[in-house]
């Protein structure tokens, strides 16, 4: 065992009744590296994580910190060791200040107040941040809420931090200052354990790269011996699909959007870019409101899936039945029978896994949440079709069949609407896209008629 | 994975009788007399039962008239004041409706009254709604209304002159239907009466509503997640007044046990908090209504425990029963807690 093995994890397995979760991983992390773990939705990762932070107990294997045997019984055994988890959906209260989120670490982990204040000055002059930590979490940016989750870990100086999906909600320029941040904190002498889906940040930033495969461990090696391309195939098994675009058909409907004269086909996917906070909520409200008036059928894929796109527990008929009421009430009675197929169709069409309908929607990892909700929402083949941010948090394969339903959509005449962060993916799939800034829509323009750098000025406010 | 049953609840039950037990060797009684008593007085004749019975009536009523509304993700505590509204206005009816008019005069007493329950429930959801008053605050001020509106009438119009106590004189005799209730008959003229039925088929009349019904949908739909269930088209408007509304019906339905089904009149200070102790029976099962049925049963059988322990045992007082209700009822609602918490985590 070389002397830099910093973790090793021994043929880790875990199981939840007969579901096997893990199933014996081994691999071990080096010192001082960005260390990524990648995979589809359900691959394992997130388990793993949990084994190895202590809040899950592995149902056989081992592992191995700092040379010595590691057998954490709760995420506190886990603070001891220095190992920081930096999670995904943030976990910070609207009403209270960012101070206090940093207090209450502190009076947890016995930190004085002299000391806490001390951290705090050093940890933001070392990255040059200043956080508003006397504003409510409120007033916060989501850049901001990150920093401050990861303010949260770093005053317990952790050797080991690791980050879950950190850039899934960030701006393309916030990646950047984010990615860099992650090469500062290697060169602080940190380890990172980066949990992610996005293979081109990946190809940047890590040393090394591990996939996992539905539990199994499939390649463990330097980052350099991966090309994007074989990274994807590995994680999903396969090789990837090209996306087939359909010939644009001749125009019919058009529907008015209302908004600042924006008219949309329905043959169309229309994309909506621009940095978060640009007045999407805003365009969406307004979307829903005309449509509600043109008595359009919607297909709503929303900006937030937990705030309105589901009921964690409620089981997926319910889910699908509360979206779908009018069609299957007679007499207000509803007809669970013919639901039940409804959504088995779904899941299967989709993949939706576990493919159990009578589990509750909270059980269910993100990304699965996403495909069912997306199933859902095109059920009952909708004349228009809301796409915000439709792929945020899945991995590589649904991502690629989300495109490939939304394609799909318009070449059945449907109108898209696709919002989305991720410039990218605007530009891959959209028609034609406006761009919202300081609630203002700009455009729309062409597929292909602006540079990336026209683009990027505009997003930042410089009218062409 | 399926769901499964949860004992939790059950076992604070128990945990909070283990604790009362302690108590009561500290005041020098033995606890397995004053567990037989608590567990046992209503065994002791038909007449007991039947009191059970009606209590049982009454919890599920109130019980039912809570859990809706939790659905709904409010906390309704104004069941109380409902309840005592509405028995003044089926006592006020019985009284002043002419005996001529017959059945009819018996369907427009449970109309009224119904109506009454719904429309004093439906306050709170105005106030909710409107005025952007919190459920809780408008409910407790509004059972303090209704209480002094319902004694204020009765005494004012209807005092009953032969009696000290404050009450109102009895309904019309044509009026008092429950006198040759089978039930009631059965079990020695106690205060039970086919209200129990009622009771039972209103329970289940509440799971089908909640499993099988459009509304019943969207009432736990918007409960979970109101913010998704606004974005679907369902109106905060309508779940409020809604929810709100058939809790409204379930403690109209209380008054009408106490005053058509057992004592024929309205007596000031008749509820021994029927509308509070409601939210412990809906608590204890969870909310779901066919378990109501069996929590309303047990607290039944504490209740009436309760009243027998201060006759039965030489230290323990009814005051001090009360204490022992309110531990048991500290414990279950604690390990309901406790579990939630740990399945979150």
């Amino acid at each position: 065992m070389s002397e830099l093995n910093l973790i090793e994890f021994n043929n880790i397995s875990k199981n939840y009744g007969s579901c096997v979760s893990l199933d014996q991983v081994y691999f071990s992390i080096l010192k001082n590296q960005i260390h990524a773990v990648i995979g589809e939705n359900g691959a394992g990762k997130s388990t793993l994580m949990k084994v190895l932070t202590g809040i899950v107990p592995p149902s056989s294997g081992a592992m191995v910190l700092r040379g010595k045997v590691y057998e954490p019984q709760s995420a506190q055994d886990s603070f001891r060791e220095k190992i920081g988890f930096v999670h995904q959906h943030f976990q910070l209260a609207d009403e209270l200040t960012g101070w206090d989120h940093l207090e209450l670490v502190a009076r947890t982990q016995n930190i004085e107040r002299k000391r806490l204040v001390d951290l705090v000055r050093e940890k933001q002059a070392k990255f040059k941040w200043s956080l508003p930590l006397d504003k409510k979490i409120k007033a916060y940016s989501i850049g901001e809420q990150q920093r401050l989750e990861i303010l949260r870990v770093l005053i317990l100086e952790p050797e080991i931090i690791i980050f879950d999906e950190p850039t899934a909600v960030l701006s393309p320029d916030e990646i950047e200052d984010f990615l860099d941040f992650m090469l500062d904190l290697k060169k602080q002498g940190h380890t990172l354990i980066l949990i992610s889906h996005k293979l081109n940040e990946i190809k940047k930033v890590a040393d090394h790269v591990t996939i996992l495969c539905r539990g199994q461990l499939i390649a463990s090696d330097s980052g350099a011996n991966f090309t994007i391309e074989q990274m994807a195939e590995k994680m999903i098994g396969r090789k990837q699909q090209a996306l087939v675009q359909a010939a644009s058909g001749a125009t019919g409907a058009s529907y008015d959007l209302n908004l600042i004269g924006l008219k949309l086909n329905n043959n169309e996917i229309l994309g909506v870019a621009g940095v978060d906070g640009n007045g999407q909520e805003d365009f969406v409200f307004k979307l829903r409101q005309n449509i509600g008036l043109l008595k359009l059928k919607f297909g709503d894929i929303s900006e937030d899936r937990y705030r309105y796109s589901i009921y964690p527990k409620q089981n997926l008929i319910e889910n699908f039945l509360i979206r779908h009421r009018e069609t299957f009430t007679r007499l207000g009675l509803v007809k669970k029978t013919l639901v039940r197929r409804e959504v088995e169709k779904i899941i299967s069409e989709w993949d939706v896994r576990p493919a159990e309908s009578d589990m509750i929607m909270g059980s269910f990892s993100g990304g699965n949440q996403q495909k069912f909700v997306i199933g859902r929402e095109l059920w009952h083949n909708p004349d228009v079709i809301l796409a915000a941010h439709p792929s945020r948090g899945v991995d590589i394969g649904a991502q690629e069949k989300i495109h490939q339903a939304l394609l799909d959509q318009k070449k059945n005449h449907r109108a898209v609407v696709l919002l989305s962060s991720d410039l990218d993916e605007v530009l891959k799939l959209s028609d034609r896209f406006v761009i919202l800034f300081k609630g203002a829509i700009k455009g729309p323009y062409l597929k292909g008629s602006l540079n990336s750098s026209q683009i990027s000025q505009i997003m930042n406010g410089v009218d062409l | 994975m399926m769901k499964r049953i949860d004992f939790s609840s059950l076992i604070g039950f128990f945990v909070g009788v283990a604790i009362s037990s302690i108590l009561v060797l500290l005041f020098k009684e033995n606890p397995g007399d004053v567990l037989k008593v608590l567990s046992g007085s209503f065994l002791q004749s038909k007449f007991d039962m039947g009191l059970t019975m009606f209590y049982t009536t009454c919890f599920a009523f109130a019980g039912l008239a809570f859990s809706i509304p939790f659905k709904a993700g409010l906390f309704h505590i104004g069941a109380e004041g409902q309840i005592v509204l509405s028995a003044m206005m089926a006592a006020v009816m019985g009284i002043i409706l002419p005996e001529s008019i017959g059945t009819f005069g018996i369907i427009l007493i449970f109309l009224a009254t119904m109506v009454l329950g719904v429309l004093s429930a439906q306050a709170i959801a105005f106030f909710k709604v409107y005025k952007q008053g919190h459920e809780v605050v408008v409910a407790i001020m509004l059972n303090f209304v209704f209480a002094a509106i319902a004694t204020y009438v009765v005494l004012q119009n209807y005092q009953n002159t032969e009696s000290q106590n404050p009450e109102s004189s009895l309904i019309k005799p044509a009026f008092q239907i429950a006198k040759s209730d089978s039930l009631k008959v059965f079990f020695e003229n106690s205060a039970v009466s086919s209200f129990l039925i009622v009771a039972v088929i209103s329970c289940l009349a509440v799971w089908f509503f909640e499993t099988k019904t459009k509304w019943g949908l969207e009432i736990k739909a918007f409960g979970e997640n109101p913010t998704a269930a606004e974005r679907m088209g369902i109106s905060a408007k309508k779940v409020n007044f809604l929810a709100l509304g058939i809790a409204g019906f379930f403690s109209s339905l209380v008054g009408l046990t106490e005053v058509l089904g057992s004592t024929f009149q309205y007596k000031v200070g008749f509820s021994p908090a029927y509308g509070f102790l409601g939210i412990v029976v809906a608590l204890l099962a969870q909310g779901h209504p066919i378990g109501i049925l069996f929590s309303s049963f047990i607290m039944a059988v504490l209740h009436k425990g309760a009243s027998d322990l201060d006759l039965e045992t030489q230290f323990l007082t009814r005051d001090f029963s009360k204490v022992l209700q309110a531990i048991i009822i500290f414990c279950v609602a604690g390990a309901v807690y406790l579990n939630h918490r740990r399945k979150k985590s």
